[in-house]
């Protein structure tokens, strides 16, 4: 892979951008490195990762295209194609790529780490804990391998384990984005409902359209009132459908709600047939409406939880 | 804009100060009819610079071609007596569904473009004056048509 004189700096520069959860400014970073070298593969690589992280699949599949072709020997771009694969869901073809990442460098934990995210996608609980495993073995100190197999752990049900681990991921790292957000759902799952709240928060803080930050916030809420936790958790769902299923939904509702309107008015039950519209009115007006609410409370609920001094 | 080109960012053209939002272009497609909304969605990919641009006008294509597909099918379906004609308005269900089908998936390309066009401080106008006109136009319009697979596929 080649960097080029300037390359090495532009990537520090960006990734220090993506640690404090700047990926806009990332992207600039990443941009002004492409103008100055082209062909400078890590930088492609990056953008492909970090493209990924603002949901452009599109350009960030291309990216990794790129970086794979300049540098097909490099574990890196084989990893991150196989992220950028997982977003596809073209799962076997992500597999291929993260196997040739381990081959190259085998001791690479983060390798293993990519492995297990596939895995924990496809459903294969014993190979992503063997690949969690295998990670933590080369690198022990990881707080992103520690999140990530306390996030396995509780998954499958072991809670105190799933405390240690987040608990020695945020020693290593006190303000490590996905162990906050682990250690709040250790927390609710103790029933300990404040401190998982500073816990979203702090994430959320850190990444406004966290999608399990929120949903940890939704189930935090659902615990204190149901209906304001449906309304919660009906938002972060609709905000989770990518475009194609949201597609799906408001256009099954649409036909759900013609057809009905025409077997009404065919039963002369007019009256009915009304109230239907009006009520698909009114959630039309709503889903216009809801996402800006959502943004809104949100933001209130951000600024209205003040952190413990000794968080 | 400068330097490198990421391959979804938008190339704004000479009518870029014509960009609006594309929720009007789906507005219009639901309160003025497909004459509106997939005219209007084809001219602000050229506006915008739309890197799906292809994918858009194509996809636009398919809804006419699909639009008079399904009229011409149910409109055969009944000559042939193979279906009864109650039936006849929830079949046509399908004409609209497919209507909008088409017109969410272009308005979702075209906004991952017009979020890029608004993040670089390119121009946005507001396109209520021209939904409003619309919504009141194609009442007329509906009206002066008398083919009714004009009527179905563009209205």
């Amino acid at each position: 892979m080649r960097v080029a004189g300037g390359g090495g700096s532009f990537l520090e520069r960006a990734q220090r951008q993506l640690a404090l959860g700047n990926t806009h400014g990332a992207v600039e970073i990443l941009r002004d490195a492409l103008s100055f070298d082209p062909d400078d593969a890590s930088a492609h690589a990056v953008l492909a990762a970090t493209l990924l992280d603002l949901r452009r699949t599109h350009a960030a599949l291309h990216e990794a295209r790129v970086a794979l072709s300049l540098a097909p020997d490099s574990d890196i771009t084989h990893r991150v194609m196989c992220r950028v694969l997982i977003a596809h869901r073209k799962l076997r073809l992500a597999e291929e790529h993260v196997q040739r990442a381990i081959e190259l460098e085998p001791e690479e934990s983060y390798n293993h780490l990519a492995a297990s995210h596939l895995y924990a996608v496809t459903g294969n609980v014993a190979r992503e804990r063997q690949m969690l495993e295998a990670a933590l073995a080369r690198d022990a100190d990881s707080p992103d391998i520690l999140a990530a197999l306390g996030d396995h752990h509780l998954r499958t049900g072991a809670v105190a384990e799933a405390h240690r681990l987040a608990h020695e991921a945020l020693t290593a790292e006190p303000e490590h984005h996905d162990a906050l957000v682990l250690m709040g759902r250790v927390h609710l799952r103790q029933g300990r409902i404040e401190d998982a709240r500073e816990h979203a928060v702090w994430a959320l803080r850190q990444r406004p359209s966290d999608r399990e930050a929120l949903t940890l916030l939704a189930s935090i809420k659902t615990r204190e009132s149901l209906a304001l936790g449906l309304w919660w958790r009906f938002n972060t769902w609709m905000g989770e459908l990518g475009d194609g299923r949201s597609i799906l939904v408001l256009l099954g509702g649409y036909v759900v709600y013609r057809t009905l309107g025409i077997a009404l008015r065919d039963a002369e039950l007019d009256g009915l047939a009304t109230l239907l519209t009006f009520g698909w009115l009114g959630l039309c007006a709503y889903t216009w409406v809801a996402p800006g609410m959502f943004q809104r409370k949100l933001r209130e609920e951000l600024a209205e939880v003040r952190l413990r001094d000794d968080f | 804009m400068q330097g490198y080109q990421i391959v979804d960012e938008p190339r704004p053209g000479v009518l870029s100060h014509l960009t609006v939002n594309p929720y009007w272009p789906l507005l219009g497609l639901m309160l003025g009819g497909a004459w509106l909304g997939w005219t209007w969605f084809a001219f602000n990919a050229f506006a915008i610079g739309s890197a799906s641009k292809g994918r858009e006008l194509a996809a636009m294509a398919l809804g006419v071609a699909g639009s008079a597909g399904i009229v011409i099918g149910v409109a055969a379906l009944a000559g042939a007596g193979l279906v009864e004609e109650w039936t006849i308005p929830y079949l046509l269900v399908a004409v609209v569904a497919w209507k909008l089908l088409v017109g969410y998936y272009v308005y979702f390309q075209q906004s991952r473009s017009f979020a890029l066009h608004a993040y670089f401080g390119g121009v946005e106008r507001s396109g209520m004056v021209v939904v409003a006109v619309a919504f009141f136009v194609r009442i007329r319009l509906v009206d002066a048509v008398s083919v009714p697979l004009l009527e179905w596929v563009l209205g």
